[in-house]
C-alpha cells in the first residue's frame, strides 16, 4: 500500500521546506523593518538601488533548482504510487457509488455489501490483508469520490466510467471512509467503514456470505 | 506645444449628476466605484454567508441550517465571492486607476466597460434570485455535472445560477478587454510599456488571463444549459469530463486574476511607504508574463483524483510556479529592504500580505504534488490553503489598495485610528479562522458537510475556526465604522497626501473629468515614477537656489544615480 | 520644468481634454504592446507543446491549445490596431449610452428565459430592438454633428 507511506514522507519533506521558507521571509521582514527604524533614528535616507542583477539571477536559480527538486520529488512519488508494473491484483471489488451511499460487490463471487448511509447504516467494506486488491471505481448517478483518510488516498467515481487502482493493506484494523466530491443533499452522511481483516479471516466471512445469501444481503 | 488640435472631438456634456447620471456615466471613475461598491455589497452579503455556515460548524450536530440551506448557501458562497465580488474588485481597481495611471483622459471603449458593469449586476441579481429561490442552486461553486442537470438539480434555481454566473463572467470579460486595451493603446505619449507603475503591470496579465480563460467559463455554462435540456448528454462520461476541464480551465487562472491586481495594490504600497521605487521593476514585469502563463496550465491540479489526464504534467507546472511567484517575492522584499518604512494603515495591510500570502501559496504547491494531493483534497486543507491566498492574501491586498487609493478617489482620508483597529481585527480574524482548517483536513473532515459527527474529532479545531469567523465580521463592522466617520469628519486630501510614484498622484482628489488638464498636467515621463522624479527634481532646483543667492560657487549635487533615462 | 500637456477649457466643456504634445525623449527601443502579448501567447504555445509532449488526453489539449491561439489573434488585433488608428483615438467621447442599459436586459432576460422558458426569450427581443434603434439613431446624430462641425 504504498499511497499512505509516499505520503507521510513527502508531506513531511514539502512541510519542513515551506515552514523554512517561512521563517526565512518572516527574519527578512524583521530584519528590513529593524534596520529602517534604525536609518530613521539616524536619519539616514531610503537606498537607491533598483537592481541588483547579479543578486536577482542567483536567486531566480536558487528558486529554478528548488523547482526542480521538487518536480523531481513529486514524479517520483507519483511513481511509487502508480507503479507501470501493478502487483497483480489477487481479487477485484467493484465500489458503486450512489447517491447517498455505497455498494461493494466482490467479483468472482456472488457477494454484495451495501447499505443506506442513514442513521448510522454505513456498509462495511472487508478486505483481506497483505494482497494487492484492485479496487473499481464507477457511479451510477453523479461524480462521487472513494475517500479512507487513513489510506491518504482518494479517487473520484464518474458514472459511464471506472477508475481503477490497487491497494495493497498491511495491517488489519477498521477506518472510515468518506465521499470527497460534492454529490447532493446527503453527500456528508456518504460515509462507509473499510475493515482489514486477516486472509484466513476474510476467506471464511466471504465463503459465509456467499453461501448464506443468494445475490445481495446485509 | 501651444497649438491648438486640429479638430475638437464632441465632447461628452458635463457629467449629469444624481443616480441618473451616475447609471448611465462614460467617466471610469464613476463605472470603477459603482464597480467597487456593487462588489463590497455583495462581499458583506457573502461574508455573512460564511459566517452563516462557520456558526452551524461551531459545534457538531447543529441545526441553525438544513442540509438543502447548507448547501444553498455554501454555493452561493463561493460562487459570489469569486464572481461577485473579488473578481470585481480586481477589475473594478483597473477600471479605476488604470487610465488615470497611464496618463489617459478615459478608458478605451467607456460603453463597453459600462456595459460590463450592467451584466456584472444583472448577473448578481440573478444569482441572489438562484440562492433565494427555495431548493436553488446547490451544487457548489464548481457546478459538476451531471450534478447540476435537470436530473440531479431540478427546478429553476439552477438555471438562474447559470444565467447568473454567465452574465457576471461576461460582463467581467468586457471590463477585462477595455482595462487591457486602455494600458495597450492609449498610454499617454512618453508612457512606454516598461514605465507603466507595478499595478499596471499587473492589470495587464489580469486582463490578458481574464481574456484567455473566462470564454471557457461560459463554454462550460453551454455544457449545463445543454444538460438542463437534454440530461441524456451526460450520459457518456466525456461530457462530464469535457466540464470539468472547462471549467477549471478558468476556475484556476481565475484565481490568479483575484491576486495580481492586490499584489500590485501591495507593490505600489510598498514601494510608496518604504520611500523607494520598487525593487526590479523589469524582473518583475516580466515575471509576472511567465507567472500569468503557468497559471494557464495548472488547472488539472483540481482534478488529479480524476484519474482520467497525466498528472505529471500538471505537477510539473503547478511546482514550477514557484519561480516566477519567488521572483515577485524577490521584489516586494527588495523594496522595503534598505527603505525607510512608515506605518500608515495601507502599509500594515501591505506587510501582513506577505506572510500570509505565502502560507496559501506554499500549501499550494503541496496540493500541486499529486501524492499529496490524494490524501488532502477535497478536505478542509484545501478550504484552509485558498482562503488564505484569498482571504489572508488578496483582500489583506485589497484593503491595502483601498486605505492607499481612498484619499484619491473620494477626496477626503479615512480615519487611522480605525484603520488600525480594522488591522488587527483582520490579522487576528483570518488566522484564527483557517489556521486550525489545515488541522481539520488533515484529521480527514471532508469540504461541503452541513454537519459532522461528534466523535469525528473534527469538533474542537472547528470551534476555534468559527470563533475567528465572528472576529472577522468584527473587522468588517469595523471598517463600515472608519467609513461612516471619515465621511463626517471629511479631513480633505491633497493631490498627493502620501508621497506617491505614479501619474494619479500628480492630479487632484478626486481627479477632474478627464483626469488630466491645464491645472494638473501630466509631466514628461521618464521612468516608472513620474510623480516621484517630479519631486526629485524640484528638490534638486532648490538645493541650487540657495547657493546662487549668496553668491557661493553653485555646486550643483545631483545623485548620479537617480533615474536612468532609458526604457 | 513640466510641458502642460492640455490646452486650457474651451466654451461648453468644463474640462479641457488633453491634447497630444509633441513626442517627449523616447528611448529608441521600447517594447511594444503587440509584443507583450505576442510573448505571452508563446509562452502558452510552449506550455502546450510540453503537455502534448506529456502525451495528455485531447479535451485538455484542445482547450488550452484554442486559448494560445486566440490570444496570438488579440496580438495580432493590438498590432493591427496601432496601424489602423495610431492617433489613440481618445479624444472621442461617447454620448450616448441608454442603448448599453437596454442591450444588458436584453441578455439578462434572454439567458432567464432558460429558467422560465422560451416567452421570456422573446420578450428579450424588445428591449434589444431599442437598443439598436437608440445607437443607430445616435450615430446617425453623431454623424452630421462631425460633419456640422468641421463644416462650420
Amino acid at each position: 500500500m504504498p499511497f499512505r507511506h509516499v505520503y507521510s514522507g513527502i508531506f513531511l519533506l514539502e512541510s519542513v521546506i515551506a515552514g523554512v521558507v517561512f521563517g526565512l521571509v518572516l527574519a527578512a521582514m524583521a530584519a528590513v523593518m529593524l534596520v529602517s527604524w534604525r536609518k530613521r533614528r539616524r536619519g539616514a535616507p531610503a537606498a537607491r538601488r533598483e537592481h541588483l542583477r547579479l543578486l536577482e539571477a542567483a536567486f531566480g536559480l536558487a528558486l529554478a533548482v528548488m523547482a526542480a527538486f521538487l518536480v523531481v520529488v513529486s514524479f517520483s512519488a507519483n511513481g511509487q504510487d502508480f507503479p507501470r508494473q501493478d502487483p497483480k491484483p489477487t481479487m477485484r471489488v467493484q465500489v458503486t457509488a450512489f447517491q447517498w451511499c455505497w455498494r461493494f460487490r466482490y467479483v468472482g463471487q456472488p457477494v454484495t455489501v451495501t447499505g443506506s448511509c442513514a442513521d448510522g447504516d454505513y456498509p462495511v467494506l472487508v478486505l483481506p490483508s497483505g494482497r494487492p486488491v484492485e479496487i473499481d471505481l464507477a457511479s451510477v448517478d453523479v461524480v462521487h469520490a472513494f475517500w479512507v483518510p487513513y489510506l491518504d488516498y482518494k479517487m473520484d467515481a464518474f458514472p459511464g466510467h471506472v477508475d481503477r487502482f490497487t491497494v495493497t493493506l498491511p495491517r488489519a484494523g477498521r477506518w472510515i471512509g468518506r465521499c470527497a466530491q460534492l454529490c447532493g443533499l446527503y453527500h456528508y452522511e456518504m460515509d462507509f467503514w473499510l475493515q482489514v481483516v486477516p486472509q484466513a479471516q476474510f476467506d471464511r466471512w466471504l465463503h459465509a456470505r456467499a453461501g448464506a445469501a443468494g445475490v445481495s444481503g446485509r | 506645444m501651444t497649438a491648438e488640435p486640429a479638430v475638437t472631438a464632441a465632447a461628452g456634456p458635463a457629467e449629469t449628476g444624481g443616480l441618473v447620471g451616475w447609471l448611465q456615466t462614460t467617466d471610469h471613475k464613476r463605472i470603477g466605484i459603482l464597480t467597487l461598491g456593487a462588489a463590497f455589497v455583495l462581499f458583506l452579503f457573502d461574508g455573512m454567508l460564511g459566517l452563516t455556515m462557520r456558526a452551524q460548524l461551531a459545534r457538531p450536530g447543529q441545526h441553525i441550517l438544513s442540509a438543502q440551506q447548507y448547501n444553498q448557501v455554501f454555493t452561493m458562497h463561493g460562487t459570489g465571492m469569486i464572481g461577485l465580488a473579488i473578481t470585481p474588485f480586481a477589475l473594478g481597481l483597473g477600471v479605476y486607476l488604470i487610465p488615470l495611471q497611464v496618463g489617459a483622459p478615459r478608458i478605451a471603449a467607456p460603453r463597453v466597460t459600462l456595459l460590463g458593469y450592467w451584466c456584472y449586476v444583472l448577473g448578481a441579481v440573478t444569482l441572489v434570485w438562484a440562492f433565494l429561490t427555495p431548493g436553488g442552486a446547490a451544487a457548489g461553486w464548481w457546478g459538476y455535472t451531471p450534478l447540476s442537470s435537470s436530473i440531479y438539480s431540478p427546478g429553476p434555481g439552477m438555471s438562474l445560477w447559470v444565467a447568473g454566473v454567465f452574465l457576471a463572467a461576461s460582463g467581467m470579460i468586457l471590463q477585462g478587454a477595455t482595462v487591457l486595451w486602455t494600458i495597450l493603446r492609449m498610454r499617454a505619449p512618453g508612457v512606454t510599456m516598461l514605465r507603466i507603475p507595478v499595478f499596471a503591470w499587473t492589470m495587464v496579465v489580469t486582463c490578458l488571463m481574464t481574456l484567455a480563460s473566462f470564454p471557457s467559463l461560459l463554454t462550460a455554462m453551454g455544457v449545463i444549459t445543454a444538460a438542463r435540456i437534454d440530461p441524456g448528454l451526460l450520459a457518456s462520461n466525456a461530457w462530464n469530463l469535457a466540464y470539468e476541464n472547462l471549467f477549471w480551465f478558468y476556475g484556476h487562472p481565475v484565481v490568479y486574476v483575484m491576486f495580481f491586481p492586490f499584489v500590485g495594490c501591495v507593490a505600489e504600497v510598498l514601494a510608496v511607504f518604504s520611500g523607494r521605487r520598487f525593487f526590479n521593476y523589469t524582473g518583475t514585469a516580466f515575471s509576472l508574463l511567465a507567472f500569468a502563463a503557468l497559471s494557464m496550465a495548472v488547472w488539472g491540479h483540481h482534478l488529479f483524483i480524476s484519474g482520467q489526464q497525466v498528472n505529471d504534467y500538471f505537477s510539473l507546472t503547478s511546482i514550477l510556479l514557484t519561480i516566477p511567484a519567488g521572483m515577485e517575492y524577490f521584489g516586494l522584499l527588495g523594496t522595503i529592504a534598505g527603505g525607510r518604512l512608515r506605518y500608515p494603515t495601507a502599509m500594515l495591510f501591505a506587510l501582513a500580505f506577505i506572510p500570509q500570502f505565502l502560507i496559501g501559496g506554499l500549501t499550494g504547491i503541496m496540493l500541486g504534488t499529486p501524492s499529496v494531493d490524494y490524501a488532502v483534497n477535497n478536505s478542509y486543507f484545501v478550504v484552509a490553503h485558498f482562503h488564505y491566498t484569498l482571504f489572508a492574501g488578496s483582500v489583506f491586498g485589497f484593503f491595502a489598495g483601498v486605505y492607499f487609493w481612498w484619499p484619491k478617489a473620494t477626496g477626503f482620508l479615512l480615519d487611522e485610528r480605525a484603520g488600525r483597529l480594522h488591522f488587527v481585527l483582520m490579522v487576528i480574524g483570518a488566522n484564527v479562522t483557517y489556521l486550525p482548517m489545515f488541522g481539520l483536513g488533515i484529521k480527514g473532515m471532508p469540504r461541503w458537510v452541513v454537519t459532522y459527527p461528534a466523535g469525528a474529532g473534527f469538533s474542537a479545531l472547528s470551534l476555534i475556526s468559527s470563533i475567528g469567523a465572528g472576529v472577522i465580521g468584527l473587522a468588517m463592522m469595523a471598517f463600515l465604522y472608519n467609513i461612516y466617520i471619515s465621511a463626517r469628519q471629511k479631513k480633505p486630501a491633497t493631490a498627493d497626501p502620501w508621497g506617491g510614484h505614479s501619474l494619479e498622484w500628480l492630479t487632484s482628489s478626486p481627479p477632474p473629468r478627464f483626469n488630466y488638464n491645464a491645472q494638473f498636467p501630466i509631466p514628461r515621463i521618464r521612468s516608472f515614477t513620474p510623480a516621484l522624479d517630479l519631486r526629485e527634481r524640484q528638490r534638486e532646483r532648490q538645493r541650487v537656489t540657495p547657493s546662487q543667492r549668496a553668491g557661493r560657487p553653485v555646486t550643483v549635487t545631483t545623485d548620479t544615480r537617480a533615474y536612468r533615462d532609458e526604457r | 520644468m513640466t510641458a502642460p500637456v492640455s490646452a486650457g477649457p474651451r466654451p461648453g466643456q468644463d474640462e479641457a481634454q488633453p491634447r497630444r504634445p509633441a513626442e517627449p525623449d523616447r528611448p529608441r527601443a521600447t517594447l511594444r504592446p503587440w509584443t507583450v502579448v505576442a510573448l505571452w501567447a508563446a509562452m502558452l504555445g510552449l506550455l502546450v507543446a510540453l503537455d502534448v509532449g506529456f502525451g495528455n488526453n485531447t479535451v485538455v489539449l484542445e482547450i488550452s491549445g484554442s486559448s494560445a491561439g486566440f490570444v496570438f489573434l488579440l496580438a495580432g488585433a493590438v498590432w493591427l490596431d496601432r496601424r489602423l488608428r495610431p492617433d489613440r483615438g481618445y479624444l472621442r467621447q461617447p454620448t450616448r449610452v441608454g442603448s448599453v442599459v437596454l442591450f444588458a436586459v436584453a441578455v439578462t432576460l434572454a439567458w432567464l428565459g432558460f429558467s422560465f422558458g422560451a416567452w421570456l426569450m422573446m420578450v428579450a427581443a424588445v428591449p434589444f430592438i431599442a437598443a439598436v434603434g437608440l445607437e443607430a439613431a445616435a450615430r446617425r446624430r453623431g454623424k452630421a454633428a462631425r460633419r456640422d462641425a468641421l463644416g462650420g
